[in-house]
């Protein structure tokens, strides 16, 4: 599991650096350095949450070729999980049918990145021109759309 | 929820940004996010159904002794793939094999079972239920069950096998025992002689007395043998017991009173129980098994504690024991008990007190200090002047030094002498 989380990182890390040396944005180099020296400390030290935010930021604002930041978040995300389900699974006294456990994982895993990954396509590939107002009000849909994702799965725990 | 909620607030943020920014690339980046959760939330499991069972291997043991726990769940329901079970041990268990928790996925109608042994100190442990949690594969979100599966486990102290105690009861029962009543009756010991009645065994006929007297017939008597009334007294004041090298002198003054109490019941006696530290724990006298049980559960969750009314042995309902029934306290005896001591022996109580050496204990604690030799022999002398103004009032106490066998200190102090011992006349007192 842990190869595979160690190669999601690696494959995050090299599609943002490919991005930078790219536009040749050498400052976005240096701090990717940074987040990645983080991102080892931070395997050791629980902190990967705080790595996938950081990594989600580089993609974000650096105004690199949006597809290589597509993949750069779907393989960060990966790896986000994989150290998550990784510790889970080191955590435990016990663990009874680790195969159905693990292939499980794996399987909804695959499916999120595929799916993540063909959306963010479709969607680069679409043109969109929206005004001011129509931006606000996709906006207000979003919101309410993930707020009542939130709500939903929290009332399903409880 | 703790990950869903990061991957909400990033999603939040990347939408805003992208928003703010009017660059569908951002947002385009959230894409993957929004999947991920969505998956989680559709593969979370809606309404599982789980039955869960469990089971100690004894419910009662005794101190050190090793108890398996098993636990079973089972999924009548559909397929769960993320699965974890966990279940409470009470404080004062230490698992020694096994796992209480396990972590899994359950097929539909499959079950799973944990295992594990704990080791057990003194005490009733109440297990309160055993906690499942069903989660998506993502492990973002989760449901908990609560199985509420009552088990208790009652570790007894362990109890030492006694030989002999030299009791010197005043009064006895009505049951047959094995305490001299002082009267004539069916027994093993020569009592005396007295005339022949109707009725009487020609067998137990003294004829040499009969001889003697002529034309009358005289009859052998033999000492009735009686249960006795005892009344064992644990002091449970903090104050009076001290903990060296781990061990607290009130674990051996539990034993003490295990020991005694499952030997006087063993012998037929009627034994009653009084704890006294943070409040009064009163066992009603009573015979056989049953009264030994009652007394072990008592005892196996006995505490020392601190009341200001149980401060002071002055305190004590000794109303509660019938007059003249012999009393057996266990306590170290600290100076200000000694006269409340001497008093309930002047209102003709028989007592035996058995005292755990909290002097060795102390001493163990304070290995290196200074002056610790000359601290030793003050408190030795004043505790032989207490056993002195103990047995001045008609009182036997035994000394025990808790290092030791309690057999050990019963046999030498108030046990029946060895028979080669008895042989060459001495005395092991």
């Amino acid at each position: 599991m842990m190869g595979a989380a160690r190669l999601a990182f690696l494959l995050s890390t090299a599609a943002l650096a490919a991005a930078f040396a790219f536009e040749e944005k050498w400052l976005w180099l240096i701090a990717l350095s940074a987040n990645t020296a983080f991102g080892i400390v931070a395997n050791r030290r629980e902190w990967v949450p705080g790595w996938f935010l950081l990594q989600l930021a580089l993609s974000a604002v650096s105004d690199i070729p949006a597809l290589l930041a597509l993949a750069a978040t779907t393989s960060g995300l990966a790896y986000w999980d994989l150290a998550a389900h990784h510790r889970l699974v080191q955590s435990a006294e016990h663990i009874f049918n680790s195969e159905a456990l693990i292939g499980s994982h794996y399987r909804s895993l695959a499916l999120a990145l595929a799916g993540g990954s063909l959306f963010g396509v479709i969607a680069l590939g679409v043109p969109l021109r929206l005004n001011f107002v129509a931006a606000v009000l996709l906006a207000l849909l979003a919101v309410a759309g993930i707020a009542g994702l939130a709500d939903t799965a929290r009332s399903a725990s409880s | 929820m703790k990950r869903a909620g990061f991957l909400t607030f990033l999603i939040l943020a990347l939408l805003a940004a992208g928003l703010a920014l009017r660059d569908g690339g951002i947002v385009a980046l959230s894409l993957p996010l929004i999947t991920y959760l969505a998956i989680g939330l559709l593969q979370f499991p809606r309404s599982p159904r789980l039955d869960a069972y469990a089971h100690l291997s004894q419910s009662s043991a005794t101190e050190g002794s090793i108890v398996g726990v098993s636990v079973r769940v089972r999924n009548p329901g559909p397929a769960l793939s993320h699965l974890q079970i966990r279940d409470s041990v009470p404080a004062g268990l230490s698992i020694i094999q096994g796992a209480r928790a396990a972590l899994g996925s359950l097929a539909e109608g499959g079950s799973h079972e944990i295992m594990y042994a704990v080791r057990s100190t003194r005490g009733l442990y109440n297990f309160k239920g055993v906690e499942i949690t069903a989660s998506d594969p993502l492990t973002l979100f989760h449901r908990a069950f609560h199985h509420p599966i009552p088990r208790s486990l009652l570790v007894r102290p362990n109890l030492r096998r006694l030989r002999h105690v030299q009791l010197q009861p005043f009064r006895t029962g009505v049951h047959p025992g094995l305490y001299r009543a002082r009267r004539g009756g069916p027994g093993v010991e020569f009592h005396g002689v007295r005339p022949f009645m109707a009725g009487d065994a020609r067998r137990r006929i003294n004829w040499k007395a009969s001889a003697r007297h002529g034309d009358s017939l005289f009859i052998n008597e033999f000492e009735q043998e009686r249960a006795v009334e005892i009344g064992i007294i644990l002091d449970a004041r903090s104050r009076s017991n001290v903990v060296a090298a781990g061990r607290s002198s009130f674990s051996s003054s539990v034993q003490a009173a295990a020991s005694l109490s499952a030997f006087f019941l063993a012998q037929a006696n009627r034994v009653g129980l009084m704890l006294y530290g943070s409040h009064l724990d009163w066992t009603v006298p009573g015979y056989g098994r049953v009264q030994r049980e009652r007394i072990m559960r008592v005892l196996a969750k006995a505490r020392v504690g601190h009341s200001r009314i149980f401060d002071r042995m002055k305190y004590l309902p000794t109303r509660l024991f019938p007059p003249q029934s012999q009393l057996i306290f266990i306590s170290p005896v600290l100076r200000e008990d000694v006269g409340f001591l001497r008093i309930l022996r002047a209102r003709r109580y028989p007592i035996l007190v058995v005292s755990p050496d909290r002097i060795s204990a102390e001493a163990e604690v304070l290995k290196g200090e200074s002056d610790l030799d000359l601290a030793v022999r003050l408190a030795r002398l004043e505790q032989s002047l207490i056993t002195r103004s103990l047995t001045q009032a008609g009182i036997q106490r035994v000394v025990w030094d808790i290092a030791q066998p309690l057999e050990q200190a019963i046999e030498m102090q108030v046990g029946r002498p060895r028979r080669w011992l008895r042989a060459v006349g001495a005395r092991n007192r």
